[in-house]
């Protein structure tokens, strides 16, 4: 297991407060991402991943989601498998179309 | 995709749905209020100490809302996270939920089970934790409350899970689902490719699934893979309970007799249809939910029919003897024996003691479920308010294609339910482990005792630490490590009584100890709290606790 943890640059998400929610799921290949208030001005998150040794793709991975997503003033957990990155951006779009979809 | 809009509203896969989708999809929109959820955090620190990957809810959602109107509580397991399976956390949250049912008295409780039983990564309180699970479920029950099962999601209901289904009132269940005790792959495992092949899908789905499910009388409803048919299902499940009494468990007897008569010869799950009289059985498996259900009401409820009737599978047995049951009873006993599954009474300081349960490690299978079931509704018939002396010696549930084949996790189900009959007439029940106690060996009977004791040398396990280490691909020197410190992962008395599972160790005189466990008032289920106390359980009191809302909701 590797723990990593980033502070991402980002725009404003929209200031509602919602409720947390959390997508996917903790299996082979895959993750679950959970969304919660967070810090002004960053994204905060946190990476549990069972894959040693891919802190780079992780880094690439979010600094690429949170600058295309408005993302700052959220924190972000999550609990990895092994996903690919692929896998990974999928379910980080999911997760904050979802959070920002709920009715505030 | 080609749909025609026209004619049919898109369906939601129940099977292909996560856990939390499927539990929000069953309640009524906006309904829906999480206990524990995953901003909580509350995850398995077992997990975590293997370097495992964890999951913020443990990989069951627990929660209360409506549905069509009506409060229910309900969960839903994760079968993808760790195979749906409960340890400490996943099972305290399932137990907390039960007795909030007991204090807010819903219409009902809804659990959708997808896990392949006992987490084998936290072993022993996964045992612990199903057997806490059953308990829960039955005096739900017995309180009035229906509980509800639905069987529909990729990691099917089997291990204990698959005995916790059959606690429940009734079940509903898709074609994909799969409900039994001992998984396929387990059974390949253990018994060999020639038993079972659990590549064999067809043989698989033929067995475990939920068409053959249905036949058997194990499934009350057979529906379509969609959320929507299975929250019909739960509505219209709701409104048949099963409450607990001596009329309902003599019919699920009945029941479960005429199936072992009837089918107890056939080798495969066709055979089982055709003796059952089911028209062009071979073509069964091509049929959708409402045509089969058509096709296979006749041979269901043919199966049932009395007539056919097994009561005493087992025969009435020897007279058995050992210096131990001297020692229980120096005033004399009538316990026999038959394939190792004992049945009789002896006479204690205070009177006639029934005796159930099992010796020389013998592998309950249907037979000696039913045997024991029998025996103990027996005695609630015939001797209002005596003792029952449950006694453990059994290597587990009988590992075998014909015993999955015949539904032996509801012969299992029906024997605790039994159990739990006795208990709610008065009946003081006793668990002594006096050997081995494994899995479905101890699950029904032993561990269903108001009270769980154990003589010096009795061995309460999971699984060999070889077989553990193949399953969970931890290496076995890690494992042995681990054990030495881990009641969690211990084989063994000491694990189980630091988890709280068993309560003390009988020492000579016996019949001294038995007469004072005898004479212990009941209590509720307190397994948990011991489990704290003695340093082996940290977190399961208090999770219940919150997911019930306060201590005292027994």
């Amino acid at each position: 297991m590797e723990r990593l943890v980033f502070d991402l640059e980002s725009g404003d998400a929209p200031a509602a407060r919602r409720a947390p929610i959390v997508v996917g799921v903790v299996a082979s290949g895959n993750l679950e991402v959970l969304v919660e208030p967070g810090g002004r001005g960053r994204c905060h998150v946190e990476v549990a991943t069972s894959a040693n040794g891919f802190g780079e793709i992780w880094e690439a991975v979010l600094r690429d989601f949170a600058a295309r997503r408005p993302v700052a003033g959220l924190a972000l957990s999550v609990n990895d498998a092994g996903a690919t990155p692929a896998v990974v951006t999928l379910r980080l779009d999911q997760a904050v179309e979802e959070y920002l979809g709920q009715v505030p | 995709m080609i749909r025609d809009a026209a004619t049919a509203p898109p369906r939601a896969s129940f099977r292909e749905a996560t856990a939390r989708r499927r539990l929000l999809g069953l309640l009524d929109p906006g309904t829906v209020v999480e206990a524990l959820g995953p901003a909580e955090r509350v995850t398995s620190p077992h997990l975590a100490a293997l370097g495992l990957p964890i999951a913020f809810d443990d990989g069951i959602v627990v929660a209360e809302g409506r549905l069509e109107g009506a409060p229910v509580l309900a969960a839903s397991g994760e079968g993808g996270f760790m195979g749906g399976s409960v340890g400490e956390v996943h099972g305290a949250k399932l137990v907390g939920l039960l007795r909030r049912a007991r204090r807010v008295r819903p219409r009902g409780v809804v659990l959708l089970l997808d896990s392949g039983g006992v987490r084998l990564q936290e072993a022993n309180a996964g045992l612990v934790a199903v057997s806490e699970v059953m308990r829960a479920v039955l005096e739900t029950r017995a309180a009035g409350i229906p509980v509800v099962g639905l069987v529909g999601g990729g990691g099917g209901c089997v291990g204990g899970m698959g005995i916790v289904a059959r606690c429940c009132d009734t079940i509903a269940m898709s074609e994909e689902g799969r409900l039994g005790l001992s998984g396929p792959d387990v059974v390949e495992a253990t018994k060999g490719v020639e038993e079972l092949d659990a590549s064999d899908r067809a043989l698989v789905w033929r067995t475990y699934g939920g068409k053959h499910r249905f036949i058997l009388g194990e499934a009350d409803l057979l529906v379509d893979d969609d959320v929507a048919a299975f929250r019909a299902a739960a509505v219209e499940l709701l409104g048949r309970p099963r409450p607990i009494s001596e009329a309902t468990l003599a019919r699920e007897h009945a029941l479960l007799a005429a199936r072992l008569a009837r089918a107890g010869g056939c080798a495969d799950a066709a055979d089982v249809w055709r003796v059952a009289g089911a028209a062009e059985p071979e073509r069964l498996p091509l049929l959708d939910a409402a045509a089969f259900r058509a096709a296979a009401g006749g041979a269901r409820r043919a199966l049932a029919a009395e007539g056919a009737v097994a009561e005493e599978p087992l025969g009435a047995g020897s007279a058995y003897r050992d210096p131990g049951l001297d020692a229980l009873f120096p005033r004399g006993d009538t316990v026999r024996e038959a394939t190792g599954i004992l049945r009789g009474s002896g006479r204690a300081e205070g009177g006639e003691v029934a005796v159930v349960g099992s010796a020389g490690g013998a592998e309950v299978g249907v037979e000696a479920a039913l045997a024991l079931a029998a025996e103990v509704l027996r005695v609630v018939r015939e001797h209002p308010g005596r003792p029952l002396l449950a006694l453990v010696d059994s290597r587990g549930q009988r590992m075998s294609r014909r015993d999955e084949l015949l539904g032996v996790n509801g012969y299992l189900g029906h024997l605790a339910a039994a159990v739990e009959l006795a208990r709610q007439r008065g009946h003081r029940v006793v668990g002594l482990l006096r050997g081995d106690a494994v899995s479905g060996g101890v699950l029904p009977l032993g561990f269903m005792a108001d009270d769980v004791d154990a003589l010096e040398g009795a061995n309460p396990w999971v699984m060999a630490l070889p077989a553990m280490a193949r399953v969970t691909k931890i290496p076995a020197e890690r494992l042995e490590e681990l054990s030495r410190t881990s009641p969690v992962l211990a084989p063994g008395l000491d694990g189980f009584l630091r988890l709280g599972a068993i309560g003390t160790v009988w020492r000579p005189p016996l019949d001294v100890a038995l007469a004072a466990a005898l004479a212990r008032p009941r209590e509720p289920d307190r397994r948990a709290e011991r489990g704290l106390t003695r340093g082996g359980r940290l977190l399961a009191a208090a999770i219940a606790d919150s997911v019930a809302g306060g201590a005292d909701a027994r």
